[in-house]
């Protein structure tokens, strides 16, 4: 990648060797725990010394066999998996941190108070540190690494130990935050669905090193051959927004008729859907009790254990994964570039919102 | 520093009894004083930094509190006495003379004080989540940020109970003030030097009122030591995990 802001080469031995090079925007990490994803992090953060690593920042370096950059004059913003919010402190108190504590100068930073609402923390800010629940406080956690990032966000797992309910609520608010961060980001997840839905450049690491790296719907399809994540469930989830009658929902330019909700036309869902819960079609039936029937493009088919997983474009920057049988690609004679119809029960749409 | 203008301003002349208490209490609060920047500096380095020599250190720190206070002060009068090279070239050089001042009573006071403080605020800094001190400096804050937004809140009560129970070891201090600072100018004495000369009048009940001023002045500073180190609750009394 030409575009590089953040170059890093880190080696732990018998652990760990990475080198890769991150552009703008959001890149996820994925790897299965242990697979050295926070220590990666936390080398480029300044935190942990890894000898011999190097670590640059578009023309800086902050880290080679001369040079250590320490941590608070490389302006990152990072939310630790634990979130380690301080105890002592309000809400408020902990965002205002990097502001009012920081080397720097604090015009460089983000407002807090933004981030807070970014965050829908307004009702909040006046709470000890010590008075929330996990999902507040992974959000609050989130809300400071925003507000102390100037030249980099680095988040380690923001949404590891939820419970489900909770990870589905705060995925739409993280995916608008990393939408607004005005630096780029390092994001370290276990979910390459996670990873495709945030991220614009996905990197998976197995075993110590990088064994993929290229868009989410390259990569996405690729879990089979990493060993740690082959029994993750392959779901797509589509950022949408309930459009005004209330009962479809809007992604991209495509409308998917959904199940009965109380949600508010306009606002922001995740769309989900298992690969294994769309049928694929060559032409339009109209005798078929599925409500969507959506039009595509095959963009790519990759093989895995199971049989196949297919790409299908259906415009606006808009993948999504079927997976299918090798004696169902054969029979449509499916390969890439054929326009094909896509069709999906209401039933299999599944609504996530933001809290 | 000289502390024989405030002490003179704040303890009556003589030998009553509430010069006693004042003295006293002036004494052992510049003692505490004064040696708390170089006490919570050496015991956050005792806590968070590996040196060279750091087990000798420790030891000489805590030699104070095995030392019978006596010797403690005899070394005193040996190191600052005006017949001595360093507290004659003091003497000669500044025309400091320490020596039966309040100046030595408060340096007898703060070296015997000294390990208390140091061992009790050490134990505080060590029981602060170092993750917590990364986050900050993740966040920009230099290390001394770090030190007084971080990890001097979240040691407060340690810190609190070493300040304190420095105090009370100051105000109970008898052997190394006796030999260093026996009769301070004005006939000043601390409670137990004053209860000492008392009893060697040869008159016991004339030491009475000191030993009770002493025994209530114990009472106090300990039970504020423990007032202060009270579990709290939080704010809406839910814990942290």
């Amino acid at each position: 990648m030409n575009d590089a802001v953040l170059t890093a080469r880190v080696t732990v031995p018998g652990r760990l060797h990475v080198d890769l090079s991150v552009g703008a925007g959001c890149t996820a990490i994925v790897g299965a725990s242990g697979a050295g994803k926070s220590t990666l992090l936390h080398v480029v953060a300044g935190l942990l010394d890894a000898p011999g690593a190097t670590v640059r920042f578009g023309d800086r370096t902050w880290q080679d066999d001369r040079t250590a950059v320490p941590p608070e004059r490389r302006g990152i913003g990072l939310q630790f998996q634990d979130s380690r919010l301080f105890p002592h402190l309000t809400v408020r108190g902990n965002l205002d941190y990097p502001r009012r504590h920081g080397t720097g100068r604090a015009a460089e930073l983000p407002d807090p108070l933004d981030c807070a609402r970014a965050l829908g923390l307004d009702g909040l800010l006046d709470r000890p540190a010590t008075a929330l629940s996990g999902g507040e406080t992974r959000r609050v956690a989130l809300a400071r690494a925003l507000a102390a990032a100037r030249t980099l966000l680095l988040l380690d797992e923001p949404l590891g130990g939820l419970d489900q309910g909770t990870r589905e609520r705060i995925l739409p608010w993280l995916r608008r935050c990393l939408a607004q961060a005005r630096v780029p980001c390092l994001l370290v997840t276990h979910s390459l669905a996670e990873a495709a839905f945030l991220a614009r450049d996905v990197i998976v690491l197995d075993e110590g090193g990088v064994v993929a790296h290229g868009d989410p719907m390259t990569v996405l399809p690729m879990r089979a051959a990493v060993s740690s994540l082959r029994d993750e469930d392959t779901e797509n989830l589509l950022p949408g927004r309930v459009g005004r009658d209330g009962r479809s929902v809007q992604v991209g330019g495509v409308h998917f008729s959904v199940a009965a909700h109380d949600l508010p036309a306009g606002a922001d869902v995740i769309l989900r859907l298992a690969a294994g819960d769309v049928l694929i079609g060559l032409s339009r039936h109209g005798d078929l009790s599925a409500r969507n029937m959506v039009d595509g493009i095959v963009a790519a088919l990759h093989p895995v254990p199971d049989g196949v997983l297919a790409a299908v474009d259906l415009g606006a920057d808009v993948v999504v994964l079927v997976s299918l049988t090798e004696g169902a690609v054969d029979a449509l004679g499916l390969k890439p570039g054929r326009a094909v119809v896509l069709y999906v029960k209401t039933t299999a749409l599944r609504l996530s919102t933001a809290v | 520093m000289s502390v024989a203008l405030p002490l003179s301003v704040l303890a009556p002349p003589g030998d009553s009894l509430a010069s006693a208490v004042l003295t006293t209490l002036g004494i052992s609060a510049a003692a505490v004083l004064a040696s708390l920047p170089f006490g919570l500096a050496l015991a956050w380095f005792l806590a968070r930094r590996r040196f060279p020599g750091k087990a000798l250190v420790e030891t000489l720190v805590a030699t104070p509190l095995v030392l019978p206070p006596v010797v403690t002060g005899v070394l005193l009068l040996l190191v600052l006495g005006r017949s001595t090279a360093f507290g004659g070239w003091l003497t000669s050089t500044f025309g400091i003379d320490i020596v039966f001042t309040p100046t030595a009573a408060v340096l007898a006071a703060a070296i015997v004080a000294f390990p208390l403080l140091v061992r009790t605020a050490r134990v505080a800094f060590e029981g602060v989540d170092r993750e917590l001190e990364q986050a900050a400096r993740s966040m920009g804050a230099s290390p001394v940020r770090v030190w007084s937004t971080v990890t001097l809140p979240l040691a407060r009560r340690g810190v609190t109970a070493a300040v304190v129970l420095a105090f009370a070891r100051a105000v109970g201090e008898f052997g190394a003030t006796l030999v260093v600072a026996g009769t301070l100018p004005g006939g000043r004495r601390t409670l137990s030097v004053e209860v000492w000369q008392r009893l060697q009048s040869g008159d016991p009940g004339r030491a009475v009122p000191f030993v009770v001023a002493s025994v209530l002045l114990a009472f106090a500073a300990v039970g504020w030591g423990e007032w202060l180190a009270r579990p709290r609750r939080q704010h809406d009394g839910r814990r942290r995990p």
